[in-house]
């Protein structure tokens, strides 16, 4: 394993610690998020993107180039209808399950098993997608 | 790959240490999550990010088109999950 699949690998077991740390590992508590009853959801996201954004805008002003890579590039999206047609099909996903891809993940982990079963339909759903395409 | 099997290895670590309750598996029903999870495969693809894409990383790097992204799929999904709620669908 080279030095950034190692890196990948331990913020990834920080990703999945803190994950179910948080409670959001557990469907029935993403799913009581977005009944409006528990607003824990929020603050994890919002929280994880403060500390990201001082990585990002902050931290990357005092490092020449990225400690594991070359150099930096920014990853530009451009809005389209597939972001916005695609965000739906993700809501109305996500709102019926409780289960989005890092937290399906990251929820196997905690002896999910149940899980298995999402993380095969989302293989299945974004084949689907890469069809649509071909 | 590595991100895959470090996050499955971090929430495990938590469950075997910090957690009160240990192991663990949802109440909700099977179709839902595999409903849920082939709508979830194929937005996410389509959209080019998920929650964590769009939600933590596009926020972060303040991205228009994430910023939208996760404003459409928080609102869809919370319509969503209400609406399943009205149905009686429980867990």
């Amino acid at each position: 394993m080279n030095k950034t699949n190692l890196i990948v690998l331990f913020g990834g077991i920080l990703f999945g610690f803190g994950l179910a740390y948080s409670g959001m590992t557990k469907q029935e508590i993403v799913l009581s998020f977005l009944q409006l009853k528990d607003l824990g959801l929020i603050f994890v996201l919002g929280g994880a993107a403060l500390v990201t954004a001082v990585a990002i805008n902050v931290l990357a002003k005092f490092l020449k180039k990225p400690a594991f890579g070359k150099q930096y590039k920014p990853r530009t999206r451009i809005l389209s209808w597939s972001t916005i047609v695609g965000a739906i099909i993700f809501g109305v996903g996500w709102g019926i399950s409780g289960q989005c891809p890092g937290s399906a993940m990251a929820s196997l982990g905690t002896g999910n098993y149940p899980i298995l079963i999402g993380i095969a339909a989302m293989f299945i759903g974004a084949y689907l997608r890469g069809l649509l395409d071909s | 790959m590595s991100l895959a099997i470090g996050m499955i290895v971090g929430a495990l670590l938590y469950t075997l240490t910090l957690s009160p309750t240990g192991f663990w598996t949802t109440t909700v029903q099977l179709w839902r999550i595999a409903l849920g999870g082939l709508l979830v495969g194929f937005g996410t693809r389509l959209s080019s990010g998920c929650t964590s894409g769009h939600g933590i990383s596009g926020i972060a790097s303040l991205s228009k088109t994430s910023i939208i992204a996760v404003i459409v799929f928080m609102g869809v999904a919370i319509i969503t999950a209400n609406i399943v709620q009205l149905l009686g669908i429980s867990p």
